[in-house]
């Protein structure tokens, strides 16, 4: 029994990609092992990766591999502010959280791991936080709920509450023990509480969100995750927090062990922390945006004048308020991002777009014209600025970004040896030194799926300047084409914003994104089917972002897990 | 002056910025450089050192490879550093620029997650293997730590990763590996190398006071180890690679916050922040040397920035980024890729000149140390792999003759390389990776 998108009379407003013919650039065709499985024709029904074309019995979600995830950093510092009611400057001394390649999210389970490096600022970080918590009346009172005056039982009861709360579920009898063990091997009760509190501090337990689950009766061959690892997802999904003590007895009384439960407790989860929300939220959006670039681009002085920090700052900020007004506020349709007629600024933003700015001070939001040089995503200065990496490359890379971040759609690997980029002849205008390269028969395969796309948003400079004349001096006619998309030419960002927003590829695209960052991995060929189950409820609810949360939460591939899949790709 | 007394635990790693200057050791050395009460009946040869260094972006290789081969080859202007600068006399005598070395491996596992160039180009420096197909690492241990887990030095620090830069990504910051998709984060700046080098608990604590806080520090790591060894075995098998190395790293940092072996070191001068890169690369150097010196370490890599950086060079009259002037074909390009890549070899061989002076054994630390200096392409403008730009410095303890250009048949694995390295530094392998099948030919003394 097959789920049709057809059925669920979602928007199949335009085939974006007639057959697609994806030549490799040299005769070497690339193997992807785990490319997102979609018919082309119908934008998003699941097809069989061993056959060509036939249609999977998607008979429902499917759980995916069994992992743990160390915490970020963020996760990390927020952990230890919820938990002893403070930090340690120490902590910027971890190793930064990586970014893979193609995976636009800095939680990939494999990049975050235990170095020796990250050991031992643990280590540090463990001893300065039990010192200044153990100096500390109110931070003792808070980590300890009991005074060392009771000796041992008070350290007992310690380590049980604390524990729980560090490591997000109840401790063993083993676990107590051996800390009790630790703590009463010192005469001091108080230093015995610190060297509890500091090996808590650094077990795996509070470091990684630890998944084994057990295997379930009516789910046979998964297993299903505790309610005690469920709120960890939730909370720390909803809200880049460790899950609280309401939460936690959530966990301990069997509200979350039903989809039910979980989908109510996520609820109020967003409803009660909305602040904590968007901050989580945003971690996706501002990563997705590759808006982390902003803090490394360069620009030469004399050719951008106007780059600076205030306009860099200015930037973010605009994306930010774009995004959380169209996750969180009125219709809470995330695709409004792409056609968004109005905006964010403040002085510096406006002058820069010569708009008038709505306040002489602070950020407000100014409608924009019909016609006008600004209006969604595309031509936002900071999505311009971070496609736009050395100057005079900008349409491929924004080309590479509409096909990988907003479709879905990887052009083929590079061939294995790039020929040498084609000299520039004084005065040729930018486009045709592009289009000398793409001529090349080696080159042409990938970039005739680029170049052309990027060529529509010419008009916008390395620091997403409207201009009229490229650096020559030649008129730019933003006329670009997205190879495969009928009819393939379109004309500057507004129209080709119009067909993205109106394509199936792209609103299944943005839930696959969702889906990376909320997980933490890329997905693979077992998640085809509630890929396909959350694009379609994404797309029944308008788009509406934190009801795709609830949604994935709610579901099989939240609450269950395969311990039978691995969590990496393999050789081709 | 009365006598400082080392004691055995004198040394506890503590939080960064605490440091003390280390008295001066000559007279608890003899005249070999060794601590009195260790002689051996026969003096024990001085270890191997092994450093590899990574510079960026590629050459231009027609203006690298000398057209001449042997001992009297001319130096070419990516060269001309190696034949001493207005600072550094020549150090070409000990240098070896080897060429015709295809890196093979750069060319597999090439998926879509995998498939930019300097990913892939930094992924295999010294790996000797594709890069993983997802995108996530390399795909294997780099041969300084193939040498460490084989060799197992009992030096403070197994090895030391050192790079200037930033991290943006797991790809192209890392040159160091200890397995596939396991990097070895680096120290990023002279301050945090010095503060993991040289920093202490707390000046003047009493050894009381040190054995007491040492003490706890092993109960409290003893219970966290307790906790992995029993997670270890609960864990399915995606996370028993990254258990695995949770588990090494609470053991590794037992060593630094619990005990730590007697240094005959002089620390230098607490070095400052927000230098620019020649002077900041200068002292990363100078630091590595001391470390190498006083034994905290034979093992280490340095990565001279990497591509994201973009770096620019005003010292050179560059001011637009080097990944852009690599792929700018004009001649004031190339000129300028040169000017970079003379530069980069100007710093290598800064480096061989501090390892050079410092005396050990018959002869100085360069003589028993082996440097390996390599880009992560061959051509800048085109990330070419088949000709790759490497130069191999130090005699390896009298092993290697240096000095000469040697023109390898095509095609030659560059992984044989490694092969050779291993071999010097007292590690018996017959092969590295996927293609380097035996060592190089024509290195041995």
């Amino acid at each position: 029994m097959r789920t049709s998108s057809r059925g669920h009379g979602c928007i199949r407003a335009l085939l974006l990609f007639a057959a697609l013919g994806l030549a490799a650039c040299k005769s070497e065709q690339p193997s992807t092992p785990a490319a997102p499985i979609e018919n082309e024709e119908d934008g998003g029904t699941p097809t069989d990766p061993e056959g060509p074309g036939k249609p999977l019995q998607c008979g429902g979600v499917r759980p995916g591999p069994q992992y743990s995830r160390r915490l970020t950093n963020a996760e990390y510092e927020s952990s230890l502010q919820t938990l002893t009611g403070g930090s340690s400057p120490l902590v910027a001394q971890l190793p930064p959280d990586g970014y893979a390649e193609e995976f636009s999210f800095n939680n990939h389970a494999s990049v975050l791991r235990v170095s020796s490096a990250h050991a031992e600022v643990y280590a540090l970080v463990a001893e300065a936080v039990a010192k200044d918590v153990m100096a500390s009346a109110a931070r003792r009172e808070k980590v300890l709920g009991c005074s060392l005056s009771k000796g041992a039982a008070c350290l007992e009861s310690f380590i049980r509450s604390f524990g729980r709360r560090a490591w997000r579920r109840p401790l063993t009898e083993d676990e107590v023990g051996a800390l009790k063990t630790l703590a009463t091997s010192e005469q001091d009760t108080a230093v015995g509480a610190s060297l509890a509190l500091q090996a808590m501090l650094q077990s795996p337990h509070f470091l990684h969100r630890v998944e084994l689950g057990a295997p379930s009766a009516d789910r046979p061959g998964y297993h299903k995750l505790t309610g005690f690892e469920v709120a960890t997802r939730l909370s720390f999904l909803l809200l880049g927090r460790t899950p609280d003590d309401a939460l936690l007895d959530l966990a301990a009384n069997g509200s979350l062990d039903t989809a039910e439960g979980v989908a109510a407790a996520a609820r109020t989860l967003l409803s009660a922390r909305p602040e904590q929300a968007r901050e989580s939220v945003r971690t996706f959006y501002s990563q997705w945006m590759s808006l982390q670039r902003l803090d490394v681009v360069q620009r030469t002085p004399s050719r951008y004048p106007a780059w600076n920090t205030e306009l860099r700052d200015a930037m973010r900020e605009e994306v930010n308020r774009v995004f959380d007004h169209f996750i969180w506020e009125g219709e809470r349709d995330l695709l409004g991002v792409l056609t968004a007629r109005h905006t964010y600024v403040n002085p510096v933003l406006a002058s820069f777009y010569g708009l008038t700015p709505p306040s002489a001070t602070g950020w407000g939001q100014i409608p924009l014209e019909e016609k006008g040089t600004r209006g969604g995503l595309l031509t936002m200065a900071g999505v311009l600025t971070v496609t736009a990496d050395h100057e005079g490359v900008a349409p491929i890379l924004r080309g590479k970004f509409v096909r990988m971040q907003l479709l879905c759609k990887p052009p083929p690997p590079v061939p294995q040896s790039v020929p040498a980029f084609p000299e520039a002849v004084p005065g040729e205008p930018e486009r045709q030194r592009l289009a000398r390269h793409r001529s090349d028969p080696s080159c042409s395969g990938c970039h005739t799926l680029m170049d052309p796309i990027g060529f529509g948003l010419e008009q916008y400079d390395a620091i997403g300047a409207f201009r009229l004349k490229d650096s020559e001096g030649h008129p730019l006619t933003a006329e670009g084409s997205v190879a495969g998309m009928d009819p393939p030419d379109f004309r500057g960002p507004a129209e080709l914003s119009q067909r993205l927003r109106a394509a199936p590829e792209t609103s299944a695209c943005v839930v696959k994104q969702v889906f990376r960052w909320a997980t933490g991995r890329f997905e693979q060929p077992a998640d085809a089917c509630a890929l396909e189950t959350f694009t379609e409820s994404f797309r029944a609810s308008g788009n509406d972002l934190p009801e795709l949360l609830v949604t994935f939460a709610a579901s099989d591939a939240f609450r269950f897990v395969d311990p039978s899949l691995s969590l990496f790709l393999e050789a081709p | 002056m009365k006598p400082f007394r080392l004691s055995r635990r004198a040394f506890l790693r503590g939080a960064a910025g605490v440091t003390i200057a280390l008295p001066t050791l000559d007279a608890m050395l003899d005249g070999r450089g060794r601590l009195f009460g260790t002689a051996h009946a026969q003096p024990a040869p001085p270890p191997v050192r092994l450093v590899t260094f990574f510079f960026p972006c590629g050459t231009v290789l027609e203006d690298w490879t000398p057209s001449d081969t042997g001992a009297g080859y001319a130096l070419t202007p990516g060269l001309k550093a190696l034949g001493g600068t207005q600072a550094v006399p020549s150090v070409r005598e000990y240098v070896n620029v080897l060429s015709n070395l295809r890196k093979q491996e750069y060319e597999d596992n090439v998926t879509e997650y995998s498939a930019e160039s300097h990913l892939r180009g930094t992924g295999t420096f010294a790996t000797g293997v594709g890069v993983s197909p997802d995108g996530l690492g390399a795909g294997g241990p780099s041969v300084d730590q193939v040498a460490v887990q084989a060799l197992k030095p009992d030096t403070r620090f197994p090895s030391l990763a050192v790079a200037l830069g930033k991290s943006n990504g797991v790809n192209l910051s890392h040159i160091s590996w200890s397995k596939a998709r396991t990097p070895i984060p680096p120290e990023r700046s002279p301050r945090a190398l010095f503060n993991k080098l040289f920093s202490t608990a707390s000046p003047g604590m009493p050894n009381a006071e040190l054995e007491h806080l040492a003490r706890r520090r092993k109960s409290v790591l003893d219970t966290v180890r307790g906790d992995l060894s029993k997670l270890q075995s609960r864990v399915g098998v995606n996370d028993r690679s990254r258990l695995e190395e949770h588990l090494e790293s609470v053991r590794e940092i037992e060593r630094q916050l619990v005990f730590v072996p007697a240094t005959t070191c002089q620390a230098p001068e607490a070095p400052g922040t927000g230098l620019a890169p020649p002077e900041a690369a200068k002292l990363m150097m100078k630091m590595l040397t001391v470390a190498l010196q006083c034994d905290l370490t034979r093992v280490a890599s340095f990565q001279l920035y990497q591509r994201q950086d973009n770096l620019r060079f005003p010292w050179l009259g560059i001011d637009r980024g080097h990944h852009d002037v690599s792929h700018d074909t004009t001649p004031l390009g190339l000129k300028q890729q040169t000017a970079i890549v003379a530069w980069e070899v100007e710093m290598f061989a800064h480096f061989l000149h501090l390892l050079r002076s410092v005396p050990e054994g018959g002869g100085n630390l360069l003589d028993n140390s082996l440097v390996f200096f390599a880009n992560e392409h061959s051509m800048g403008r085109s990330h070419e792999y088949k000709d790759m730009p490497v130069l191999l410095a130090g005699r390896a303890g009298g092993q290697v003759r240096t000095g000469r250009h040697i023109r390898y048949p095509v095609g030659t694995p560059y992984a044989n390389a490694f092969v050779s390295l291993l071999n010097y530094v007292g590690v018996p392998a017959t092969k590295f990776g996927t293609y380097g099948r035996s060592p190089l030919s024509g290195l041995d003394t």
